[in-house]
């Protein structure tokens, strides 16, 4: 094993298709025009000396030290900033250059402490190897006397990296890699000449600036001044492996750099298609509660969630809940048990997992996280179009020229897919976006959408309509595309119901609270565009229309022809790692992996031959139904794997008191969670370090998943599935996780050309990958629809329930930031918790003024489900009548508030519209105290016994 | 624990002026190529850009906090701190040299105890290079505030600089 390291060419690829060829040092070599001579050379094995320079920025030349001779050209310009030509005659080496950069870098080293052995980038420094790549010798300068930098401070506020002024050497590549690669603009070079130095924000610290800490200066400096603390403190790593981020559903990836079997660093890899080199502060650095000392490595038992938890080892509490899930199904009938599936597992161990429960429980009682985020996105895409996935890579945004984003915040939850649709922005293409809040990419530097659509949450359909009406009304229609790849019948059934006069802008004006002229503005910027892409995430989906509104997308998109092309499409942008690979595998109670029902004869009869015994063709419960059985008695066992329902799911009350009458409840995670302290077995699970197997991203793409070092706990978290399955009488064995992808694609006609070794081979690969797509389909539906004809479906507008009333008279709408993720359970347990250390209240300073709420004020937050209390933050971003917050903490009971109401086809439930009322309070609601007193308790019985 | 201290300066300016700028900016067009046109306004407005100013401009401009401070610092032309009652330019350039200028401006650090670009809150004074006055012909000039004092010698350096201090006992 040996430290992977991205060969840096210098200067960014060209996109050119022309090519060009010239001669360096005597070689040939035949580039893309537009291509750096610095390039050329390197593609030769030629590095030219450089510091300034680095192939993810556009070049500079401000270094001076890359200076080449050109025949027939006089002076010696810059390799970096100079374009090949055709027939050119470049020499990289000769006395005349060597004199040169000598020269420069003597300069360079005489302002800068020659402390190269003890300093952190020792043996991983650009300075240094271009020192030795000039061959400099001695400094005549003699920089200790002269005026210089030495005594420059560190800023050591950000948690996980330094800067170290001293060492800086102006190149300014940290500052463009925030501009051009983040996205941010947080550095800048203050002053010039001699005084030029990076300052964060006004020189202020870096934690106190803009910075969003994604890591990609840090990367981008080619000395020790901005440096991961992780290595002044351990050293530098000396070998790494490739794998997937465990975070979000864009799937980045990245080189575990260690030493030994210590983690040093996550640094993001150029190879990653997800992220191109880019990370986020999330997978970057917050991978400590891997060590976290909460984290539980032993299995445990109890007999009664009021008893303290006992240490066991991995065969008795195998037995254990083998024995009581045996013992129910015999009191209490086959169906009396079921699992839930997890979107941070693997698509390995979530496809055992749904095995478990079809073979050796005999049931289809399996359903997944997904429930309460995208399942509308599976439905309402399938129905649409023939396939429960987005229709995109995420390079396809980077030839969009009309971006329609709805109810997505992706510089909070998909931070790297946000730079690249940044990006793209400042490349020239326009943004609409249509979301209650005005979130970043509404404005933020170099950045302005054309529109914002601030609608009152939960009208999102009668907006699509009112878009799709005016599109039609203005003939703006691409009668061609319909024509050819629509059903026409269905089509024309729409037609009549989207002319209706209830659906015209004018009509949903004020419902939405846009104008309506607005509206039909956007509408013809996205109808008009060459390539229009629509962007969504969880503020379309968790409503109570959320699948009408993914239809609603799917009709505008082929009403426009804006489906099958580079640039287009409909994309979810989906918020666990691996929420799309955990649809794909099954996770649900009335479909098998790759979306076929279970009543399929054909499609169970190529399982039931697989797994030698026949399968249950009912649909099973669902995660809703689950907990109304338990609460009625005829639910009583559950094995939950990486999930925690009694944070994540609507209606805590309700949750709790289901999870209480379970007789036998089985956690699967890293740590006690919420959902733990009414869990009788616990299986302590492995985190994606120890993980090996594939996730798939929000773009379709299987990203592998390598094992940095062992499980910590001496399983795999497939083999205690099959441990379960095999004590339960049911024959599940696996020699290595690689056996289960070969079941996954025999038995998924989707998946059938994927294997460990194919990915290993080509890096990652969307599905559908088959005979048809061996290389898999990184843009769905070219030529046409997977289900054949594209199919618009109705899209009637129907109000949620849940109304404003003069008890509650604002909606709550609820969502995340980028420091945390989820229900936090792994954040939580890393130094993130400096920029978002509790949930806090956003809302509108009328709103506030009128209820006499000052920033940082304790409100208490009712709806006519249950109250919590939060601190307050006025603020702008709201509109008046709306307050926000996060779920990220257990204790601010954000789910205390949100209702039962969900979407009519899929059951996700209506996070996004809540009735609330706010007003100033001294003290914590009644849950609160209950949770603390509840821990408290807990902390007393969840004092583990050794075994 | 933060190593660094904010040096981000205290904040002079008072609420009424923070309205004033935000009102005098709406008479812009935010293109980003009018930020300097609005940096010299304001420095004649204000007399400085005061630190308050640049999330102001910012937020104007759609730039970011970094990338305006990034615009103030290169240039010498903009001032971060309020200006003391007298701006005392002396000259650097050739012919003011020839004549003595390096001389004097050494007596003239030494007399202030300030550098170029600070100001002494001792005498009110702020001291800044300046590259000729045309004024070549009377080298070596300064400039307080817009008087020119020509043929500066070391001995009517310390009356100029006495006067200064008495008018403001005054
Ligand atoms: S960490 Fe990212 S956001 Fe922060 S300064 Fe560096 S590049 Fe910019
Ligand atoms: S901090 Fe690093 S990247 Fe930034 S200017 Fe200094 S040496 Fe270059
Ligand atoms: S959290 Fe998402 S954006 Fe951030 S590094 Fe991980 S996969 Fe990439
Ligand atoms: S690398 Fe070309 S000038 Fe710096
Ligand atoms: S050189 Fe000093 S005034 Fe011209």
């Amino acid at each position: 094993m040996s430290l992977d390291k991205d060969i840096d060419f210098g200067t960014p690829e060209s996109k050119n298709q022309v090519l060009v060829s010239l001669e360096i040092d005597g070689h040939q070599v035949i580039v893309p025009k537009g291509t750096s001579i610095m390039r050329a050379a390197k593609q030769l094995g030629t590095s030219i000396p450089k510091l300034c320079a680095t192939d993810n920025l556009e070049a500079f030349g401000s270094c001076r030290l890359c200076l080449v001779e050109i025949e027939g050209r006089r002076g010696m310009p810059a390799s970096c900033t100079t374009p090949v030509e055709a027939d050119m005659v470049v020499h990289t080496q000769t006395d005349k250059l060597a004199k040169l950069r000598k020269g420069v870098m003597e300069l360079y080293i005489s302002d800068h402490p020659l402390d190269c052995l003890t300093c952190s980038a020792n043996g991983d420094c650009e300075l240094q190897d271009t020192a030795g790549e000039v061959g400099l010798r001695e400094v005549r300068y003699g920089g200790y006397q002269g005026e210089n930098h030495l005594a420059a401070t560190t800023d050591n506020s950000n948690p996980y990296f330094s800067f170290d002024a001293s060492k800086c050497i102006v190149c300014s590549r940290c500052v463009r890699a925030c501009d051009e690669v983040q996205g941010t603009f947080a550095l800048t070079i203050s002053k010039r000449g001699f005084e030029s130095h990076v300052s964060a924000g006004i020189e202020e610290s870096f934690l106190a600036s803009e910075c969003v800490s994604c890591g990609a200066c840090v990367q981008a400096c080619p000395t020790a001044t901005l440096m991961e603390k992780s290595v002044i403190e351990q050293g530098i790593p000396e070998h790494s492996i490739e794998t997937t981020c465990a975070y979000c559903g864009v799937g980045c990836t990245f080189n575990v750099e260690m030493k030994g079997e210590q983690v040093i660093r996550m640094v993001p890899s150029k190879k990653g298609k997800a992220n191109d080199g880019h990370a986020c502060v999330k997978g970057r650095f917050a991978w400590g509660y891997a060590s976290h000392k909460e984290r539980i490595l032993k299995p445990m038992l109890r007999s009664s969630i009021d008893d303290p938890w006992q240490e066991v080892s991995w065969d008795e509490a195998i037995q254990f809940t083998a024995k009581r899930f045996q013992e129910i199904q015999q009191q209490y009938g086959r169906k009396a048990i079921g699992g839930i599936t997890s979107s941070r597992a693997t698509n390995e161990e979530v496809f055992v997992v749904q095995k478990l429960v079809r073979t050796a429980f005999k049931n289809n009682n399996v359903d997944t996280c997904a429930r309460v985020c995208h399942s509308p996105t599976g439905f309402g895409l399938n129905k649409t179009l023939g396939t429960s996935a987005g229709t995109q890579d995420f390079a396809s945004v980077e030839s969009a020229d009309v971006i329609l984003l709805i109810g997505a915040n992706p510089t909070d939850a998909h931070p790297v897919f946000a730079s690249r649709m940044k990006k793209r922005l400042r490349e020239g293409a326009q943004i609409i976006v249509a979301d209650p809040r005005r979130i970043d990419m509404v404005e933020s530097p170099h950045i302005k959408a054309v529109a914002h659509l601030a609608l009152r949450p939960g009208t999102n359909v009668a907006l699509i309509n009112a878009f799709a009406h005016t599109i039609v009304e203005e003939d703006l229609v691409d009668w061609d595309y319909v024509n050819q790849r629509c059903d026409k019948e269905l089509f024309e059934h729409w037609l009549a119901f989207i002319k209706q006069a209830n659906n015209a802008p004018e009509s949903v004006a004020t419902l939405l609270g846009v104008d309506a002229e607005t509206l039909r503005q956007s509408a013809r910027l996205y109808a008009e565009a060459e390539r229009a892409a629509i962007y969504y995430g969880l503020g379309v989906t968790e409503h109570s229309q959320g699948s009408t509104m993914v239809m609603g997308m799917a009709n505008l998109a082929m009403l426009t022809g804006n489906l099958g092309f580079n640039g287009c499409g409909v994309n979810p942008l989906r918020g666990q790692n691996n929420v799309q690979g955990s649809c794909d595998m099954g996770s649900f109670p009335h479909e098998l992996p790759g979306y076929r029902s279970v009543s399929d004869d054909l499609t169970r009869q190529s399982f039931e031959q697989d797994w030698g015994l026949s399968l249950d063709n009912e649909p099973g419960y669902r995660i809703p139904n689950m907990f109304n059985e338990a609460i009625s008695g005829t639910f009583r066992g559950m094995y939950i794997q990486g999930e925690d329902v009694a944070q994540s799911d609507p209606d805590i009350h309700h949750v709790e008191a289901a999870l209480r009458s379970l007789d036998c409840l089985v956690v699967q995670d890293l740590f006690l969670n919420e959902t733990a302290k009414y869990a009788h077995v616990f299986l302590p699970g492995t985190s994606f370090l120890e993980k090996n197997g594939t996730f798939t991203n929000a773009e379709r793409r299987l990203g592998r998943v390598r094992p940095a070092i062992k499980p910590r706990t001496g399983k795999h978290e497939w083999q205690i599935t099959m441990d379960i399955a095999q004590a339960m009488g049911y024959p599940m064995h696996y020699e290595h996780s690689s056996e289960i992808m070969q079941e996954i694609a025999r038995l998924t006609p989707t998946f059938a050309g994927i294997s460990f070794d194919k990915l290993d081979r080509e890096g990652s690969v969307q599905w559908p990958c088959n005979d048809e797509a061996p290389n898999g389909t990184p843009i769905m539906h070219v030529g046409g629809f997977v289900r054949g004809k594209g199919a618009f479906e109705i899209t009637e507008f129907v109000a949620t329930e849940e109304k404003v009333t003069p008890k509650f008279p604002l909606l709550l709408t609820t969502g995340r930031i980028l420091s945390q993720y989820n229900v936090g359970a792994q954040t939580r347990r890393t130094e993130n918790n400096v920029w978002h250390p509790e949930d806090i209240l956003e809302i509108h300073p009328h709103d506030a003024d009128e209820r006499g709420i000052k920033d940082g004020d304790l409100i208490m937050l009712k709806s006519r489900k249950g109250e919590t209390s939060l601190h307050a933050l006025i603020s702008e971003r709201m509109q008046p009548g709306v307050v926000y917050t996060t779920f990220h903490m257990p204790f601010s009971g954000a789910n205390i508030v949100t209702t039962e109401y969900s979407d009519w086809a899929t059951n996700c439930p209506e996070y996004k519209v809540t009735a609330v009322q706010c007003k100033l309070t001294d003290h914590i609601s009644e849950w609160q105290q209950h949770f603390l007193d509840y821990q408290e308790k807990q902390n007393t019985t969840n004092k583990v016994i050794p075994a | 624990m933060l190593d660094i201290a904010h040096n981000v300066p205290k904040n002079h300016f008072e609420d009424w002026q923070l309205e004033l700028a935000a009102k005098l900016l709406k008479d812009f067009d935010s293109e980003e190529h009018n930020l300097l046109d609005v940096l010299h306004f304001f420095q004649g407005t204000f007399g400085y850009i005061d630190k308050e100013l640049i999330p102001l401009l910012a937020k104007f401009f759609n730039l970011s906090r970094a990338e305006v401070h990034g615009v103030i610092s290169f240039y010498h032309d903009f001032r971060d701190e309020k200006p003391a009652a007298y701006v005392l330019k002396i000259c650097q350039a050739e012919s003011c040299q020839a004549m003595g200028s390096n001389k004097l401006t050494t007596e003239l650090k030494a007399a202030l105890n300030i550098d170029f670009h600070e100001t002494s809150t001792a005498t009110d004074i702020t001291l800044e290079p300046v590259y000729c006055l045309g004024n070549c012909s009377c080298s070596p000039n300064l400039m307080i505030n817009s008087q020119m004092f020509s043929r500066v010698t070391s001995e009517s350096l310390t009356q100029i600089l006495q006067g200064l201090t008495e008018e403001q006992h005054d």
